[in-house]
C-alpha cells in the first residue's frame, strides 16, 4: 500500500457507509483541512468526536487557547457535524488513559449504531492521545474500515516549534517493559528523529540504565517533506545519538510520508538482530513514521517511549497542505 | 597519532558500556571521602546537583559492581573494597526509569489513597524480584562470601530462610498461606509486577490486583529479617535500597506527589533493626516534602533519616576527582608510563600572558589608558591637558598593560573616595592640593608597588605594604583583564588551563568531561596529537563553545527554558556592565544574595516559575543553572542569607568572571529583582552600585546623606 493523497480516496473508500471521525482541535489552521475538504464533497460523519487538548503549563497557553477557540466556534465541525468535543488536559494524570476513554467512548456509540468504518484525523494530535487511540483502534474488531488521515502543513515556523520539555513516558496499550529477571535484558532502541534536540536526549536520558550497547538504530524520513526539514533532523536530533550508535550503518532512512515503508524499516531492523531483544520505539518524527511504528508494534512487542514539550509555539505551522490518506483496514482486511 | 577523542562518551552507564568498562572509568575519589557516611545505618537523602555524580556514588552499591570490585585484582580495586560496608547488598530503582512506571500510577479512576495503596504494592513486588537477584548475585561471589563469612551460599533454598520469610509474609496476607518455598513467594510477587503492568498499561480485559502491603519496603524488611535471623552472614545482614532520581517524584507532584510513601518506607526501616535502608539520590528542592500519607505526621529529619549534601563536599574532593578522571580517560592515548599530569597536557596562562594576548598586534596606542582618562575627565574634572600630564609622570603610558590597569584602577576608586589618604594603604599619603600632582604621585607609587608584587616578583609579604598590594593585585587582576581584553579589540578571555576548566564546571564531572571532550575535539580538527599539550588557544575556543552552548539550550532543552533564559540573559547583561566597570566595584559579578528568612516562608511548591519568584529560584538552582550557597550576613547579629551565583559554565558566554570572591549584591525584594530581569531591565540594585561607582565624589557623598 502507499499514501493516498486528497479527499477523493477518502470518500471512494467509505462510499455511502455510516462512519466514524475523531480528530483534534488546535491552534494550527491545519486541524480542519479534512472537515472543511470532506464537507465539500458531502462527506458527512453520522458519529464525530474531538479532542479539545489543553495545555496547561505551556508559555503560549493563553495565546493558544484563545485561537483554538475562536477556531473552533467557527468549524464545520461543530456548526455542521454537530461533534462531541472534551477538554484534555495534557499535564493532567495519564492523558493517554483519557484519550482512550473517549475513545471507548466513540467505539460505544459506534457499537449502538453498528457502525464499522472508523476516520482518525491525527494532524494536530499530540502524540500522547494519538499513539494509544490508534493502536486501541487497531485492536478493535468493529471497525472493518480503518482510515487514518493527515494533513501536510504549508510550512513550518525557521525557528523552534516546541520549547520547555517534560520527562519522557512510556505510552500505554504497547507491549510493556519485561521484568527484570536475573540478568538484563538487551534492550534495542530505534528512535524516529525529528526536529529539536531534546526529545532524544530526554528519552536517552531515561534509558540509561538500560543495557542497548551498540543497538541503537535511529530511523530517519528520507526523502523528507523538504530537503531542508531532513537536514534539520539531522542537525537537530542525529548528533544527540552519535555517541550510541555503533556504525553509520545502523542510520536506517524511510520516506517521512509513508508510514508503510516505516513499518517494513522497523520490522527489518528487528528481524536481522538477535531475537531475545526487547524493543523500544520512540517516534519523534513526521507523523506518517509514528504510524508506521504504530502498525509495525501491532506485529511486534515494541514498547513506545516518547518525550513531550510542554510549550507548541503558537505558529508552529503555517498554512494547509495536502490531505494524506493512509488505509490501515479495508473491509475487514488489512490494507497494507 | 592517536585521532580518537579519550573524552568522547559523556555519560558512563550501562546503555554504553558493559559493567566492567563502566568500573574502569570509575572513579573512587568521591566515594573514598564519603563511604562512612554513606555506608552508616540510617537512610539518607544524598543531595546534589544534575550530573554532580550522585549516580555514580550509589552505583557503586549495584551487586554487579561489587560482583567486579571482589573479582578484580587489580590494586584499585582492592583497595575500593574497604569503602563497601560488610554483609551488605543493594538493590538499584531508578525512579525515572521507564521500569518504576511513575507516569502511569495515576489517573482520574481512583482517589489518590488508592494509587498509594497501588504504587506501593507494585513497587514492593519489584523492589522483592531485585532484592532476590541481589542477593543471589552477592552469594555467588566467592571473594565477598569470603571476606563477609558466608555460612550457606544458597540462601535462597535455605529452609529456615524460607520458613521464616514465609512466616513473616503472612502476617500481611492470607496469600502465602499455601507457599512453602521462595521460589513460589518469587512467582507471586513476578505476576503483580505482570498484573499491575498491565493493569496501566490498559491492556484489554486487565483489572488491578488488590493490594497486599499497603507500606512500602515490608516485603523486603521481611526477606532481609529472615536471612539475618538464619545468620548466614558473619555481620549483621543489610539491603541498601537505592532510589536513584527522586526528583521525577518531585516532578510528578502536580499530578500526584509519591514522595510521602517513602518516607514512610524510610520511616519504617528506621524503626526495629530491619537491616534495610534507603539512601536516596536527589536534587536539592526534589525532597523537601518529608509528610507521611494520609496526614500522619512527617519523617523526622536527622533521626529517621539524614542528609548529605554533596554540592557542599564536593569542594573537598572535587579536585582530585577531576584529575583521576582526566588520568583515567587520557592514559590509553599518551605515551606516559606515569599518570598522565592534566597541568601538562592543560597549560595556563599567567595574567600578564593573557594581557599580552590581547594587546599584541594591536596599535601602539594605550586603549586601556583612554577609558580612565574618559572617567578622570568626565567624573573628576581634569582636563585632557592634566590627563596627558598625569599618564606621562606617572608612566602609565609606558607601564605594561596590565600593571597599567591596575593602578588606573586603584586611582580612579581612590578619586571617588574623595582623594583622601592613599590610593592603597602603605603607599604614601597624599598631602598635596594640587590633584594633578596628587594623581601622578598616587599612580607612580602604585605602578611600582604592583610591577614589584606580582608574579616573578618577591613573594614574601614583609610589610603592610606588600600585604595590601597584594591583597589589590589579586582582588583586581580578573576585572583588569576582562577590561583589557574588552578595550582591544572587543576580544573574549582566554579560558585556559585544567584549573580553569575544571572551576568552570562548577564542581560537576558531567561538565568537566563536556569541556574536556571539546578541548580535545578542537585539538583533533586543529591536527594535533592528543598526547601534547593543547594549545591555550585551542582550549579557549573550545570552553566559548561549551560555554555558549550550553546557554543555548537552557531554552530548548529545560523545563521553564524559556523563562530561564530571559532572566539569566538580563542577569548576565547586568553583571556584565558591572564586570566591565571601570573602578571595578565588585571585581567578580556573578551573583547576588537574598535573606535566608524570604526563602524559609511559607512555599506550596506548586507555583508557576513564571509568575513566582520564588518558584523560578528553586527550579533554576534545582536544574543547576544557579548555584547556591548560605552565608552570613555582612553586618554581625544579622539572619543568614544565601548566595546565588550564576553556574560557571555560563560565565565565558556572558563575558563575567567565575572566580567567587566577596559576597554579591544584596537583593532587597526577591519578586521586584526578578520582576525587573524579566523585563530585561538592571534591578535597582546592581543599577545603585553601577551609579554609585561612575558618580563623581560629591554626589556619592549626598546620596549617602539620603535616607
Amino acid at each position: 500500500m502507499f499514501p493516498l493523497e486528497g479527499i477523493q480516496y477518502a470518500r471512494d473508500i467509505i462510499g455511502s457507509a455510516p462512519w466514524v471521525f475523531v480528530g483534534c482541535v488546535s491552534f494550527e489552521p491545519r486541524w480542519e483541512t479534512f472537515v472543511a475538504a470532506a464537507e465539500a464533497v458531502s462527506l458527512r460523519p453520522n458519529i464525530s468526536h474531538f479532542i479539545f487538548p489543553i495545555d496547561d503549563g505551556s508559555r503560549w497557553h493563553d495565546e493558544c487557547l484563545q485561537k483554538q477557540e475562536s477556531h473552533w466556534a467557527k468549524s464545520p465541525a461543530k456548526t455542521t457535524w454537530k461533534s462531541t468535543k472534551a477538554d484534555l488536559h495534557l499535564f493532567s494524570a495519564n492523558p493517554s488513559h483519557s484519550a482512550l476513554e473517549m475513545l471507548e467512548d466513540v467505539v460505544r456509540r459506534a457499537n449502538v449504531k453498528a457502525i464499522k468504518t472508523l476516520v482518525i484525523d491525527f494532524t494536530t494530535m499530540p502524540r500522547i492521545c494519538y499513539l494509544p487511540m490508534i493502536s486501541r483502534a487497531l485492536q478493535q474488531s468493529i471497525f472493518e474500515t480503518i482510515l487514518v488521515v493527515y494533513t501536510k502543513p504549508g510550512d513550518y515556523r525557521k525557528g523552534p516549534l516546541t520549547s520547555e520539555p517534560v520527562d519522557a513516558t512510556v505510552v500505554p496499550t504497547f507491549a510493556p517493559l519485561p521484568s527484570p529477571g536475573k540478568s538484563k535484558v538487551p534492550i534495542g532502541w530505534i528512535p524516529i528523529l525529528g526536529f529539536g534536540p531534546c526529545f532524544a536526549s530526554k528519552i536517552t536520558e531515561r534509558l540509561t540504565d538500560f543495557d542497548m550497547r551498540d543497538r541503537v538504530y535511529p530511523l530517519i524520513g528520507y526523502p523528507a517533506y523538504q530537503p531542508t526539514f531532513f537536514e534539520r533532523v539531522l542537525m537537530d536530533s542525529a548528533r544527540v545519538l552519535l555517541e550510541l550508535v555503533k556504525s553509520p550503518d545502523q542510520f536506517t532512512y524511510a520516506s517521512a510520508v509513508d508510514p508503510y515503508e516505516t513499518r517494513e524499516a522497523i520490522l527489518r531492523i528487528a528481524s536481522s538482530a538477535a531475537q531475545d531483544i526487547h524493543w523500544i520505539g520512540s517516534p519523534m518524527g513526521s507523523k506518517p513514521m509514528a504510524l508506521g511504528m504504530i502498525l509495525a508494534a501491532q506485529e511486534r512487542p515494541i514498547t513506545m517511549l516518547i518525550a513531550r514539550p510542554r510549550s507548541y509555539h503558537p505558529e508552529y505551522s503555517l498554512g494547509t497542505g495536502e490531505i494524506q490518506v493512509f488505509p490501515i483496514r479495508i473491509a475487514g482486511r488489512l490494507a497494507y | 597519532m592517536d585521532v580518537s577523542n579519550p573524552f568522547i562518551l559523556a555519560y558512563l552507564t550501562e546503555a554504553s558500556l558493559t559493567p566492567e568498562e563502566l568500573l574502569k572509568y570509575y572513579s573512587f575519589e568521591p566515594i573514598q571521602y564519603l563511604h562512612q557516611r554513606l555506608s552508616s545505618s540510617n537512610n539518607i537523602f544524598l543531595i546534589g546537583r544534575p550530573g554532580i555524580g550522585k549516580t555514580m556514588l550509589l552505583k557503586i552499591f549495584d551487586p554487579e559492581l561489587i560482583a567486579l570490585l571482589y573479582e578484580g585484582s587489580d590494586n584499585e580495586r582492592v583497595q575500593a573494597r574497604k569503602y563497601l560496608p560488610k554483609g551488605t547488598v543493594g538493590v538499584y530503582l531508578n525512579i525515572a526509569s521507564p521500569y518504576a512506571l511513575l507516569e502511569l500510577f495515576q489517573g482520574r479512576d481512583y482517589e489518590s489513597k488508592w494509587w498509594f495503596e497501588a504504587y506501593a504494592d507494585y513497587l514492593n513486588s519489584f523492589l522483592f524480584e531485585l532484592g532476590l537477584n541481589s542477593i543471589e548475585a552477592m552469594f555467588q561471589v566467592e571473594k565477598w562470601c569470603k571476606d563477609n563469612q558466608v555460612l550457606d551460599p544458597r540462601p535462597l533454598e535455605n529452609k529456615s530462610v524460607a520458613q521464616d520469610l514465609l512466616s513473616r509474609l503472612r502476617r500481611h496476607s492470607s496469600d502465602f498461606d499455601s507457599m512453602s518455598t521462595i521460589s513460589e513467594v518469587r512467582e507471586f510477587f513476578r505476576s503483580r509486577v505482570q498484573s499491575w503492568t498491565r493493569f496501566t498499561n490498559r491492556d484489554m480485559g486487565s483489572k488491578p490486583p488488590k493490594a497486599v502491603f499497603g507500606q512500602l519496603g515490608r516485603p523486603l524488611f521481611a526477606l532481609v529479617g529472615a536471612v539475618r535471623k538464619a545468620k548466614l552472614v558473619g555481620p549483621a545482614f543489610r539491603l541498601f535500597v537505592i532510589v536513584d532520581q527522586y526528583e521525577a517524584l518531585y516532578d510528578a507532584r502536580a499530578v500526584i506527589d509519591y514522595r510521602p510513601l517513602f518516607c514512610e518506607g524510610m520511616r519504617a526501616a528506621s524503626r526495629g533493626s530491619t537491616g534495610v535502608e534507603f539512601k536516596v539520590g536527589t536534587r536539592r528542592y526534589a525532597y523537601n516534602n518529608f509528610s507521611l500519607p494520609n496526614g500522619r505526621g512527617k519523617i523526622d529529619l536527622g533521626r529517621e533519616v539524614v542528609e548529605i549534601d554533596l554540592d557542599a563536599v564536593a569542594d573537598k574532593f572535587y579536585q582530585k576527582l577531576a584529575t583521576d578522571i582526566f588520568r583515567k580517560r587520557l592514559s590509553p592515548y599518551v605515551d606516559a608510563r606515569v599518570p598522565p599530569d592534566p597541568h601538562y597536557y592543560l597549560p595556563a596562562l599567567t595574567a600578564a600572558e593573557e594581557a599580552e594576548l590581547y594587546t599584541k598586534g594591536g596599535s601602539l596606542e594605550n586603549k586601556h589608558v583612554g577609558a580612565f582618562t574618559d572617567r578622570w575627565k568626565s567624573s573628576y574634572g581634569f582636563s585632557s591637558s592634566q590627563c596627558d600630564r598625569i599618564v606621562r609622570d606617572s608612566g602609565l603610558d609606558v607601564a605594561s598593560a596590565l600593571v597599567g590597569t591596575l593602578a588606573a584602577i586603584g586611582v580612579t576608586r581612590w578619586c571617588r573616595r574623595g582623594w583622601r589618604g592613599a590610593a592603597l594603604k602603605g603607599l604614601s599619603i597624599n598631602t598635596s592640593t594640587d590633584k594633578v600632582s596628587a594623581m601622578v604621585t598616587q599612580l607612580k607609587d602604585l605602578i611600582e608597588a604592583i610591577e614589584h608584587r606580582l608574579p616573578g616578583g618577591s613573594r614574601k609579604q614583609e610589610n603592610k605594604r606588600a600585604k595590601a598590594v597584594d591583597n589589590f593585585v589579586r582582588d583586581v587582576t580578573e576585572p583588569a583583564l576582562f577590561q583589557l581584553a574588552s578595550r582591544y579589540k572587543n576580544q573574549r578571555r582566554y579560558y585556559a588551563g585544567f584549573e580553569s576548566i575544571v572551576r568552570l564546571s562548577s564542581n560537576v564531572a558531567i561538565m568537566l568531561i563536556e569541556l574536556l571532550q571539546a578541548v580535545y575535539e578542537q585539538a583533533i580538527l586543529s591536527g594535533c596529537d592528543v598526547n601534547v599539550p593543547v594549545r591555550t588557544q585551542i582550549q579557549s575556543e573550545a570552553v566559548y563553545r561549551v560555554s555558549s552552548a550550553w546557554f543555548r539550550r537552557i531554552v530548548r532543552e529545560y523545563d521553564y527554558g524559556e523563562t530561564h533564559y530571559e532572566i539569566l540573559s538580563s542577569l548576565g547583561a547586568a553583571f556584565r556592565r558591572l564586570q566591565l566597570e571601570l573602578s571595578a566595584p565588585q571585581p567578580c559579578p556573578n551573583g547576588f544574595s537574598v535573606d535566608s528568612r524570604d526563602l524559609e516562608k511559607a512555599f506550596q511548591g506548586l507555583a508557576d516559575p513564571r509568575s513566582s519568584a520564588r518558584a523560578w529560584l528553586e527550579e533554576a538552582v534545582s536544574r543547576g543553572l544557579l548555584e547556591e550557597e548560605q552565608h552570613q550576613h555582612k553586618q554581625r547579629g544579622k539572619p543568614k542569607r544565601t548566595k546565588y551565583r550564576i553556574n560557571r559554565i555560563f560565565c565565558p558566554y556572558l563575558g563575567i568572571s567565575s572566580i567567587w570572591k566577596k559576597d554579591p549584591p544584596y537583593v532587597r525584594d526577591l519578586e521586584k529583582f526578578v520582576a525587573v530581569l524579566r523585563k530585561g531591565s538592571v534591578p535597582e540594585e546592581l543599577a545603585e552600585l553601577l551609579a554609585r561607582s561612575e558618580a563623581t565624589h560629591d554626589a556619592t557623598a549626598q546620596q549617602s546623606l539620603l535616607p
